[in-house]
């Protein structure tokens, strides 16, 4: 990819930006089945700030899923590299960049079926060592929980029994829990009804613009899509354009 | 340590499985139990029926004489002996017990057929109808080496009661010469259930009128001191082999004193030798009642290993399939930056802690089971035989498969050894796990 889009510094602004959290830099991935390869993603280069609420779309198979699982460290890149405040993933090590620096929404929910909401919360905050600064973890899960629409009541059900409107949530609510500094999401209010939708996109905003959080969620919805700061499309493995509000 | 925490959470909620994987393990540990139980008491019954019973080497020859068996008796293989000086006195004032038949004409020329067989000994819990229990003291005491010099002996209690004699008394014995006698006090008495039999016996033939005394006290009646035999006890065939080397050795040292007498080299056991020894094995109790026993211990011993194995091959296809059952759990988890090794950390934790709960269950289980169970599987201990001069009708020695903690111990680390390689083989399989290709969908 020769023209990357990087985002350009605003030349009025006295102070420095701030040096991008994270920082992907020719980017290729490539699936190989067999004798078959199939390139995803061709020499991508972004920077991603802290701070800013960054929308991925882009129309089926044009890589916005691969894209997040490179930059979330689900997998690793076949080429080029990609660094968190400077560090190379692949010095850092992807497990521990997942367990202390990224958290991941998944389209799937993916929680943990035998447990209920608040212990998908807690568990995903004892294996990323995060501590509420105040009350217990299990007080901020509910906390959370809360914040996301969920009463204690379905806090306490195991989430099998809870709606994919309502384990979306848990999901959004374990990620929020971990205490990261990146925020990976992907199609995060697609099960949701527009009130709760625009609930989760204001926690976003607020993890963005109040606590100075990277957020990147990958969506087809347009509307989600205007409410972030940037908006990365991508087509056919390529960075297309990128739109800064 | 969450891992262990979230490890009793899917216990918890995964019931069904955990009662599966938890009859598994009643099933293994069981079996574990029994096969260490029934080991253990093997390996206790085998140790005291060779004490018991052992092998015992008999050696005769006419230059045998009390101090090359002491010297004999004092050589490694040997863990007790008896000198053995037979001899028939006519004490005057006993009255021999006799058979029901009338004595047949013949019978009368014999001198000595009213005569008491006695016997000169060091140790009566050596004689083997007193080892393996046929003969029985009923009152007083046994002969033993402390015993040697004084004029002391054991009547059988037919004999006694016939004579009107107990213990404390003195009872008059005739020299070999039958001219003199010597007064020597009853010790002990004891009980042969051999009955007298409905045909003719001489008297001094019937177990009734054996009568033991120290050996130094038989010699002192004028029977000699060339020894009739000396039997000699060790704990196993293997032992005789050994004990065969030494008596040779002893035999050829004191022949070389001497003139004629080496020891029979002609096999275990040797017939007579070249120059009038007798080297002979008595290893039929050791052989009817130790191999018995050890077939039970290594019969044991193979179970504990084939129930290792097949626990260990069953419990790894459970926790493989279960692993690849939970990939996504397992997908999550690694999204989450959990370390690998606390994944198959969890798995483990899982097994063990059922296999515990398993061992809680089937311990006191065992303590109620093993009694019963151990007098169906192992043979009984020493046992009664038919040999003449013995006494049948003994109680065996009863068998015993008892629950020490070792014996849980030994399930303990068995049972978690198990779910240590039952979970850390499939395992492998999580260390290669990637959490995107679980996740999420390929594009």
């Amino acid at each position: 990819m020769t023209a990357a889009p990087r985002t350009p510094a605003a030349p009025a602004r006295p102070a420095p930006p701030a040096p991008p959290v994270l920082t992907l830099s020719g980017v290729g991935h490539v699936y190989r089945d067999g004798h078959r390869a199939r390139t995803v993603l061709q020499h991508v280069d972004l920077d991603f700030e802290r701070g800013v609420f960054y929308s991925v779309v882009g129309p089926s198979g044009s890589g916005k899923t691969t894209l997040l699982s490179l930059a979330s460290g689900l997998d690793s890149p076949t080429r080029g590299t990609i660094r968190f405040d400077g560090r190379d993933l692949a010095d850092l090590g992807l497990g521990r960049y997942r367990n202390r620096h990224a958290a991941t929404i998944f389209q799937q929910y993916n929680l943990l079926t035998y447990l209920t909401a608040v212990q998908n919360v807690t568990t995903a905050m004892e294996i990323t060592g995060a501590r509420p600064a105040t009350g217990s973890r299990r007080s901020r899960a509910l906390e959370l929980l809360e914040r996301v629409g969920i009463d204690r009541e379905a806090a306490r059900s195991r989430v099998l029994r809870l709606s994919g409107g309502q384990q979306q949530r848990v999901a959004i609510a374990r990620a929020l829990a971990c205490d990261v500094d990146i925020l990976f999401a992907d199609e995060p209010t697609g099960s949701l009804d527009e009130e709760t939708a625009a609930g989760i996109v204001a926690i976003f905003k607020e993890l963005a613009h109040e606590q100075n959080r990277c957020v990147v969620v990958v969506t087809h919805n347009q509307a989600l899509a205007a409410e972030s700061d940037r908006v990365l499309t991508l087509r056919r493995g390529r960075v297309s354009t990128t739109r800064r509000r | 340590m969450n891992f262990v925490k979230r490890a009793a959470l899917s216990l918890g909620a995964r019931k069904g499985k955990s009662a599966l994987l938890l009859g598994i393990f009643l099933l293994i540990s069981a079996l574990l139990l029994g096969g260490f139980l029934l080991r253990g008491a093997a390996e206790r019954q085998e140790a005291e029926t060779r004490r018991q019973v052992g092998v015992d080497v008999t050696v005769r020859g006419d230059g045998l004489t009390a101090d090359a068996a002491a010297l004999i008796g004092a050589t490694p293989p040997v863990v007790g002996y008896n000198p053995v000086l037979r001899g028939v006195t006519l004490p005057p004032g006993v009255t021999p017990v006799t058979a029901d038949a009338p004595e047949p004409p013949e019978a009368r020329a014999d001198p000595e057929r009213n005569g008491l067989a006695l016997t000169g000994i060091h140790d009566s819990e050596l004689l083997l109808a007193f080892a393996t229990g046929r003969a029985e003291l009923v009152a007083g005491r046994g002969l033993t080496e402390r015993d040697a010099g004084r004029d002391v002996v054991l009547l059988e209690e037919r004999l006694a009661e016939r004579n009107g004699l107990t213990v404390g008394d003195p009872v008059e014995l005739a020299a070999a010469d039958g001219e003199e006698t010597v007064a020597f006090e009853v010790v002990g008495l004891y009980r042969s259930p051999q009955h007298t039999p409905a045909q003719w016996i001489a008297p001094r033939d019937l177990v009734a009128n054996q009568l033991y005394a120290p050996v130094a006290a038989v010699s002192g009646l004028g029977f000699g001191t060339r020894l009739s035999e000396a039997v000699f006890r060790v704990e196993s065939p293997e032992a005789a082999r050994l004990l065969r080397v030494e008596v040779e050795r002893v035999l050829d040292a004191e022949g070389s004193d001497g003139p004629g007498s080496s020891a029979s080299s002609d096999g275990p056991d040797g017939p007579d030798g070249p120059d009038g020894f007798r080297f002979d094995v008595n290893d039929k109790a050791y052989q009817d009642q130790v191999r018995p026993i050890q077939r039970v211990g290594a019969f044991a011993g193979a179970l504990v290993w084939l129930i290792s194995l097949a626990g260990t091959v069953t419990l790894g296809l459970v926790v493989a399939l279960t692993i690849r059952e939970r990939r996504d759990e397992l997908g999550v988890l690694l999204s989450l930056g959990e370390r690998k090794w606390k994944l198959v950390g969890q798995h483990t934790a899982e097994v063990a802690a059922v296999a515990l709960v398993a061992l809680a269950v089937v311990a006191p289980l065992g303590l109620l089971v093993a009694p019963a169970a151990g007098t169906r599987l192992l043979p009984d201990g020493p046992e009664e035989s038919e040999e003449p001069g013995g006494a049948p009708g003994a109680e065996p020695a009863p068998t015993e498969l008892r629950m020490a903690a070792a014996d849980l111990g030994a399930v303990a680390r068995v049972a978690l050894g198990i779910s240590l390689v039952s979970t850390v083989l499939p395992g492998i399989g999580i260390l290669r796990l990637h959490p995107r290709s679980i996740l999420t969908d390929s594009e």
